[in-house]
């Protein structure tokens, strides 16, 4: 994390660039406040995940790697996905607009 | 033993091993979904793998057999490995006797009957899981009834629909019941196959109306798709740009238009979210009981070639009482706290040549 640029880095499980706002779930419970087109940034996604998965634009996670279920599901989806960012919750917060860069592995504060 | 192979076993072994922590290495460092490695499979680990390899030392030609039941991303993430470290952990226990010799012939012979099923590496090491014939594929493309790619988004969500699915019924980490293979190349284009197998499992009380759904993808040039040992397709987002069409079976029948599709998928999309409904407000025990009986269940066709059941023996169902969440806990997942080994670890871990299990 660069803190002039605020930039996050991550493995890329699938390619593509967007942007959009951040929305933060630490808990599958609360997917349904995902609306169409945020980022879904999470620690880890699993199966319970999905309804948000489905809304999202991108996804960024803390954890896991290009076989993670965030991976798997981004790329069957076509959508960007970071993973293994092992900071994004914690810096990343609801409403952020950020520039998800799958191509290069990074996610961009832009306001 | 050594001449019906081409490569000595341990030359077997040395591949295993490097597909699998190839594989492991791609996982990255995450939490599992209800529960972690160890907490299920350490209440049935040593007395499934034990049970195993009874039966291969007493007929490996039958046991060869009865494992040529199984497909082949059974045999190879969800079996080998972990029978591999049941066999090391039950050594400590009701004084269990196997070298290492016969652990690595055992290996061997996962080998040869993988080598039977796909043409293609057994263990993925080229990256494929080639199990149709040239024919095969020939005859399958030469088909009828496509889906053209106005279906790719809709096709795509079911894809991912049926996987939630597969992990609702299988969890994370046995999530056996989706099977990749391909990429077969054939006259300029790319077949995959992604099939999904067991919706029905008897494991759960789910009624459920469909068994086994196939989605077969094509792609209009030959691109650039992987399978692993773990099963996984590992490709970039960009293919879904030379998707050409898709074909989807139902227990045999093709789907025909958008609204079949978008049915499916709703109605596993529901199905799944029932069962995290269900499995959110099992307890720890009930959790074990049944990863005890998804893995078995996995196993099923083999356990039926030798006329038995299925389901886990009484010891397994008596462990859970006796040792409680000892296990449960002890590998309970905190990621914050536990980093990801490294692969020197998982090669000793799995290695069948040596007694480590720390």
């Amino acid at each position: 994390m660069n803190k002039d640029t605020p930039i996050i880095k991550g493995l890329i499980a699938s390619v593509g660039k967007v942007h959009g706002r951040v929305r933060v779930l630490l808990a599958a419970e609360d997917s349904n406040l995902l609306e169409e087109n945020e980022i879904l940034v999470t620690k880890r996604t699993s199966v319970d995940f999905m309804v948000a998965i489905k809304k999202a634009a991108a996804i960024v996670t803390d954890l896991g790697g290009i076989t993670s279920h965030a991976a798997i599901i981004s790329r069957e989806l076509g959508i960007p996905c970071i993973v293994g960012t092992e900071i994004a919750t914690e810096v990343l917060k609801d409403g952020d607009l950020v520039e998800v860069d799958a191509t290069e592995g990074i996610v961009k504060v832009l306001s | 033993m050594n001449s019906i192979y081409k490569k000595t076993p341990d030359g077997i072994v040395e591949d295993y091993l490097k597909a699998l922590i190839a594989s492991l290495q791609r996982s990255g460092h995450t939490e599992f979904w209800p529960f972690g490695p160890g907490q299920v499979d350490s209440y049935f680990e040593d007395i499934l793998s034990v049970t195993l390899f009874e039966k291969f030392k007493e007929d490996p030609e039958k046991f060869k057999e009865a494992l040529n039941l199984l497909p082949a991303n059974y045999l190879r993430w969800y079996f080998l490995p972990f029978v591999i470290l049941g066999l090391k952990l039950a050594r400590n226990y009701d004084n269990f006797q196997i070298t290492n010799q016969e652990m690595v012939n055992l290996v061997a012979t996962v080998w040869e009957v993988l080598k039977g099923q796909v043409s293609s590496d057994p263990f993925c090491l080229d990256g494929k899981s080639l199990v149709l014939t040239a024919d095969e594929v020939k005859s399958k493309l030469a088909e009828k009834s496509w889906l053209d790619n106005s279906f790719k988004k809709q096709i795509n969500i079911l894809s991912v629909d049926l996987e939630a699915y597969i992990w609702s019924i299988d969890f994370d980490i046995f999530a056996y019941g989706v099977f990749w293979h391909g990429p077969y190349f054939s006259e300029g284009k790319t077949l995959v196959i992604k099939q999904f197998s067991d919706l029905d499992s008897s494991v759960w009380d789910i009624n459920e109306k469909y068994t086994n759904i196939e989605i077969l993808f094509v792609f209009n040039k030959e691109i650039d798709i992987t399978i692993d040992f773990m099963g996984h397709a590992l490709f970039s987002s960009e293919i879904w740009e030379y998707f050409e069409k898709a074909q989807v079976l139902v227990d045999g029948k093709p789907l025909e238009s958008i609204s079949q599709v978008a049915e499916i998928s709703e109605y596993f999309a529901s199905k799944s979210s029932q069962q995290v409904d269900k499995i959110k407000k099992m307890t720890p025990e009930e959790l074990i009981i049944k990863g005890g009986e998804v893995y078995y269940y996995m196993l099923r066709k083999f356990f039926e070639f030798y006329k038995e059941d299925w389901r886990p023996p009484e010891t397994f169902y008596f462990r859970v009482k006796k040792w409680g969440l000892q296990y449960w806990d002890q590998f309970k997942q905190d990621v914050s706290v536990v980093k990801k080994p490294e692969n020197a670890f998982f090669s000793r871990l799995y290695d069948p040549r040596n007694s480590f299990t720390d």
